[in-house]
């Protein structure tokens, strides 16, 4: 059966063709192509057609021209369009016209590199020239150092790297800015909210060091779509960027579905299993060999699709060797592999986590299964954006979870078809990001009082620095004088990057088999968890904490595990509060993650056969946050004598609802991502005696936006009520409270009650206290931009 | 003390016959030369930095460079007093340091010469510093002494060989934020044990030096405790063969660490090889045998390797091998194959030489005599 009738099937098949909740066809583009411009090298040329490229796609060229007339550039195509010629083609062109001419290529992960050199190193095979290009990471030998430093062409490397590593040591590196012409920034989008205002800063610092050296390099930039590449590119390098987004590859048209799974039990609502669902739906697609990659949200599901799914490769006689998993947590060399055999057409079906997201080159499927919403429309994409042939038809479809998110999407579509993608937004000029990074740039290059380094202050920040010690003033030039090396204690992401270690000890001799982020192993590897590797059952032995080292064996059971995590959240200190009718505070908060226990699902039934305790220490973390305690008149606990009250159902909504709402708006307030905040909400807090909803950082320590949640209150709940009474939808939708499954009927009206209450109230709340002198006018323009930006 | 505009420098002079540690400098200077480094003239250089951390923000506000002098050894310091003036003093000295064509340092090679050639790429000029002729004293430090003490820090090395004694001195981590304390405050006097502390370091370096060379020019006659197998290998690179052996030898005396007495004993024997001497390889090996340290099973390896291929014996090469292969308990496993293997190869060649009689037995005639030989 091919692809069509398998769809054809689908529709009319009124058993399967209930379940579909959306049905979108994409029309066939044909190819635009365009001569090389004149100004490419012939021997690249030649190269090139070597390779069976005989022409550009329109936008490769348009890149290429726009680049050759000193313009920076961000590139926005889909997946597969040959995006990485954006860049090497100026990048090699260049190289061969300057052959001491340098290139850095930034990539935020080190799969993504490897990736990607690979396909440079062909190039320059087929150019038969000497262009050295290496990476340079945590894995690079120190022996061969010296060698990238001072003959490496193209040096590939993450931001991370440049900031503790290339920039602190730039005199170490001195003919790589001498002659930097190229900054190649892949994958734009990865860098938004704190993390992204901290590559801004590391990409201001690599500006000043290129000054130094008197080179002024190009940016060549490749972005996921997103709401707003080009002001985004603007913003993370400073400098104005061409926008390249009208792609000319070729697509075969695709069809995009929503998939819903039957109600099986109607008294509770409950449907059936996604992964269940996602199993049957890649079941024809496996017997007929399509190639089909399914994303699970979570490694757990990753491994139990990558289970299924080599079931059902054995159940319609095919080799399960052809399905493979692929997540975060394999080693490297596992995970070339399996990106080689995905291009190669070794392997037909994989089961992914966003560990494959990226672009990663896995040459062309023709069907995608996403197992559950991904969380933003601009990771649907790009995970739906796997399946795309360059003729053929291909298939895409987002089978629901009963998560309200999902849920909601379901029964409106339109919210996604119609929604532009959410925006990447980034603030370089956070003032602890800025603080930060300026004492690395201090600490790089002594910094002259006239400097410009940002939009912003820093005369105040290198004041309060000279305060403390750190630098010290000549008179012309601020000198970092402290002895500690300041860029080890900045980290860019607010994820640590320990791991622990899988050590399988079935065999006399240990082996390690693959390694888990610190956050995650709680969940994964605690004592008795059946770990999945490589869809091979591994049982966890014992958990060392302290080493970061589980200890498992290998076993053949017939069930799972699944852990709970309980998050709470503890209030360490209260820098400021403010009474009036919606009590507020921001502070040193402690959120804690507390395995608690374990249960044992069947394999295939998901039938509960077991659980056991979880005894972990829990996990905390110390960051800011900011909180609302209910107004008086709704809070009211429930009882006898005060009416009218609201029910803890009620109230729950409520809560949720507000916090959604707040949630959702922040962002565009503070310029950081969604998900530099969590939100938790309480029926009765044990710090306030009262229901309370909390917003807290996500990075350790905070950068201060809980502060400016603070400060920022009243504009704070006008853009909530604005948000949430202009939304379109009736009860709730993840666009303002968030879905009605979660916040109840009345959630919306409530938090639109209590938000209006607020603002009624003839005082508009007034702090108690204040922190140190904000900058008015500055916020107000980035909050106005950020506004502007996000229509 | 010379000032300029934001930078001072200042000069000291100690006698020849001036005793630091264990010599006159007089002797150290003369004595250091079988150390290095190459070149006609040597300066001695040390400094004081604002950070340990290295990279391109640490400052190097102290430079100490002596050089042997007229009956002398002068010491000039250049002090960075204001951060601006960093390019002027460098410059200075640039000229002063090109008027050497070899440098001795301590734990220059990781620390001072890297930061000194970051400075002046800052300062915008060139200065091929780290390309130079030099010796880092620390090397020859960590190989002579370092099991013996436990360290190898200057601080050690004073109190436990050259047994000088420091009256005013600051610990150097300290002498970061006496700089920034001074920066701050302009109170010179905080920086007055800082100057003296560098000098104290130069006259160390000096010391240190001396006594290297003295050891490496000397080894039969040391006037201080060493470590015999370090002082072998540092001789033995430096073509002292003989003499390396002899300290091999004396290590081997006493060394009662598995993993050193090895090593020792391997250079040992590879010095035996070379110079083609199989009886001592032989009672080198089946002394280890004895001795218990290194594994058994291990000295019966190289007793077999030795007969069969020094003294081309495969029966008793043979022999050997099962022996070995009886005696590993655990610790060798991962060995084992590789014993095998030989014992599968001996088998073949100890077949063979029979069958092929006159050569083999001639062979084995000789190892005969060596074996009764040893048996007497
Ligand atoms: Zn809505």
């Amino acid at each position: 059966m091919t692809l069509l009738q398998l769809l054809d099937r689908l529709q009319s098949d009124p058993r399967l063709s209930s379940r579909i909740a959306a049905w979108k066809t994409i029309p066939a583009r044909p190819a635009n192509s365009s001569p090389f411009p004149d100004a490419v090298n012939r021997d690249l040329v030649r190269a090139l057609h070597h390779r069976g490229i005989e022409s550009l796609y329109t936008h490769q060229a348009e890149a290429f021209s726009a680049v050759h007339a000193g313009e920076h550039i961000v590139v926005v195509t889909p997946t597969a369009s040959g995006k990485t010629l954006c860049y090497n083609l100026p990048v090699l062109n260049r190289i061969l016209e300057e052959p001491d001419a340098r290139a850095l290529y930034l990539f935020p992960t080190k799969a993504l590199s490897a990736d990607q050199v690979d396909e440079l190193q062909q190039l320059v095979k087929a150019l038969n020239a000497d262009i050295k290009t290496f990476t340079y990471d945590g894995d690079t030998p120190a022996s061969a150092r010296r060698a990238i430093r001072a003959a490496g062409h193209v040096v590939v490397t993450n931001p991370d790297m440049l900031h503790t590593a290339i920039l602190p040591h730039h005199t170490k590196w001195l003919r790589l800015f001498e002659n930097l012409r190229y900054v190649i920034i892949d994958e734009l989008h990865q860098y938004r909210g704190v993390f992204g205002s901290h590559v801004a800063n590391v990409i201001r610092r690599l500006s000043r060091i290129c000054r130094f050296y008197g080179s002024d390099p190009q940016f060549i930039c490749t972005s996921a779509t997103i709401g707003n590449p080009k002001e985004h590119a603007q913003r993370l390098i400073g400098r104005p960027v061409t926008l390249v987004d009208r792609t000319g590859a070729p697509a075969g048209e695709k069809v995009i579905a929503f998939i819903n799974p039957p109600v099986v039990n109607r008294e509770l609502g409950i449907r059936a299993d996604t992964l269940m669902e996602v199993r049957d739906l890649a079941s024809e697609l496996i017997r007929n060999q399509i190639p089909t990659i399914t994303f699970g949200r979570s490694r757990l599901a990753a491994e139990l699709l990558t289970t299924y799914l080599k079931d059902l490769a054995t159940h319609h006689g095919r080799d399960p060797e052809t399905v493979r998993g692929y997540r975060a947590g394999y080693l490297p060399s596992e995970r070339r592999a399996i990106e080689r055999g995905l291009r190669e057409g070794e392997i037909r079906a994989v089961a992914a986590t966003n560990a494959l997201e990226l672009g990663i080159d896995i040459g062309q499927l023709s069907a995608a299964i996403l197992a559950g919403y991904p969380g933003t429309i601009a990771s649907t994409w790009q995970q739906m954006g796997r399946a795309g042939r360059t003729s053929e038809l291909a298939a895409a479809f987002l089978v629901a979870t009963s998560d309200p998110l999902d849920q909601y999407l379901m029964t409106h579509p339109e919210y996604f078809f119609d929604q532009s993608p959410e925006h990447a937004l980034i603030n370089p000029d956070n003032t602890l990001v800025l603080t930060s990074h300026l004492k690395c740039a201090v600490f790089e290059l002594p910094v002259d009082h006239d400097e410009p380094y940002g939009a912003s202050v820093q005369a105040e920040i290198m004041r309060h620095l000279q305060s403390q010690q750190i630098v010290h003033d000549d008179g012309r030039r601020w000198h970092y004088v402290a002895d500690r090396f300041p860029a080890e204690e900045i980290s860019l992401r607010s994820a640590s990057t320990e791991n622990v270690v899988i050590i399988d000890e079935t065999d006399p001799k240990p082996q390690v088999v693959g390694e888990v982020d610190l956050a995650s192993a709680p969940a994964l590897v605690h004592e008795h968890a059946i770990y999945m590797h490589l869809s091979q059952q591994y049982h966890v032995e014992r958990l060392d904490w302290e080493q970061r080292k589980a200890y498992v064996k290998r076993v053949e059971v017939d069930y799972y595990t699944d852990a709970e995590i309980a998050v709470g959240i503890d209030v360490l200190s209260e820098d400021a509060g403010a009474r009036g009718p919606f009590p507020r505070a921001h502070g040193d908060v402690v959120v804690t993650y507390r395995p608690t226990i374990f249960k044992k699902l069947k394999l295939f039934t998901q039938e509960n056969v077991g659980w056991g305790q979880i005894t972990l220490p829990e996990t905390t973390m110390h960051t800011t946050g900011a909180w609302w305690v209910l107004p008086e008149v709704i809070a009211r606990p429930a009882g006898p004598k005060q009416s009218p009250t609201w029910s803890n159902d009620r109230l729950q909504g409520a809560l949720a609802a507000l916090s959604h709402a707040l949630h959702n708006i922040a962002p565009l307030y503070l310029m950081c991502d969604p998900n530099d905040l969590g939100r938790v909400h309480e029926i009765r807090s044990p710090h306030t005696g009262r229901p309370t909803i909390y917003l807290y950082e996500r990075a350790p320590g905070g950068v201060g936006l809980a502060e400016r949640l603070f400060r920022f209150h009243d504009e704070l709940v006008k853009a909530a009520i604005d948000l949430v009474s202009n939304c379109g939808c009736e009860w709730g939708c993840p666009s303002c409270v968030g879905p009605v499954l979660e916040v109840g009927s009345s959630g919306k009206a409530d938090c639109l009650t209590i938000l209006s209450s607020v603002i009624a109230s003839p005082e508009m709340s007034r702090p108690s206290s204040r922190g140190p002198e904000g900058r008015g006018d500055l916020l107000a323009n980035e909050i106005a931009s950020s506004l502007r930006s996000s229509q | 003390m010379t000032t300029s505009d934001g930078f001072d420098i200042r000069t000291h002079s100690w006698p020849l016959d001036r005793v630091h540690g264990l010599r006159p400098l007089g002797d150290a200077l003369h004595l250091g030369r079988t150390a290095g480094p190459e070149g006609n003239s040597i300066a001695w250089l040390d400094t004081e930095t604002t950070g340990l951390a290295g990279g391109t923000g640490t400052y190097v506000f102290l430079i100490g460079i002596a050089a042997a002098g007229d009956g002398c050894v002068c010491l000039t310091q250049y002090f960075l007093r204001d951060l601006g003036a960093e390019p002027d003093m460098l410059e200075l000295v640039g000229d002063h340091l090109r008027r050497f064509d070899a440098l001795v340092t301590f734990n220059g090679t990781r620390f001072d010469l890297p930061l000194l050639q970051t400075r002046f790429l800052l300062c915008r000029m060139r200065a091929d510093i780290e390309a130079e002729s030099h010796l880092d004293v620390m090397n020859l430090a960590r190989r002579l002494w370092y099991r013996r003490l436990g360290g190898y820090s200057m601080a050690l090395l004073e109190q436990m060989i050259l047994k000088v004694e420091r009256f005013i001195d600051v610990p150097g981590w300290v002498i970061p934020s006496l700089y920034v304390q001074f920066l701050h405050t302009g109170d010179f006097d905080v920086l007055e044990p800082v100057f003296a502390h560098n000098a104290q370091d130069i006259l160390s370096l000096v010391a240190l030096h001396g006594l290297a060379g003295e050891l490496l020019a000397q080894p039969d006659r040391t006037p201080v405790l060493v470590d015999w197998f370090g002082l072998g290998r540092l001789l033995d690179v430096r073509g002292k063969v003989e003499a390396a052996a002899g300290c091999y030898r004396v290590a081997l005396e006493d060394e009662r660490d598995p993993s050193v007495r090895r090593r020792a004993a391997t250079a040992l024997a590879r010095h035996y090889r070379l110079t083609g001497q199989p009886e001592q390889l032989l009672d080198l090996w089946d002394h280890e045998a004895h001795t218990g340290i290194v594994p058994g099973w291990l000295a019966l390896e190289r007793l077999a390797m030795v007969w069969e291929w020094e003294l081309h014996d495969p029966r008793r090469a043979l022999a050997y091998t099962d022996h070995a292969i009886a005696s590993i308990n655990g610790d060798g496993d991962h060995c084992c194959a590789r014993l095998l293997h030989r014992r599968e190869r001996l088998l073949r060649k100890a077949t063979t030489r029979s069958l092929r009689g006159p050569e083999g037995a001639e062979a084995i005639s000789a190892s005969e005599e060596i074996a009764s030989l040893r048996s007497r």
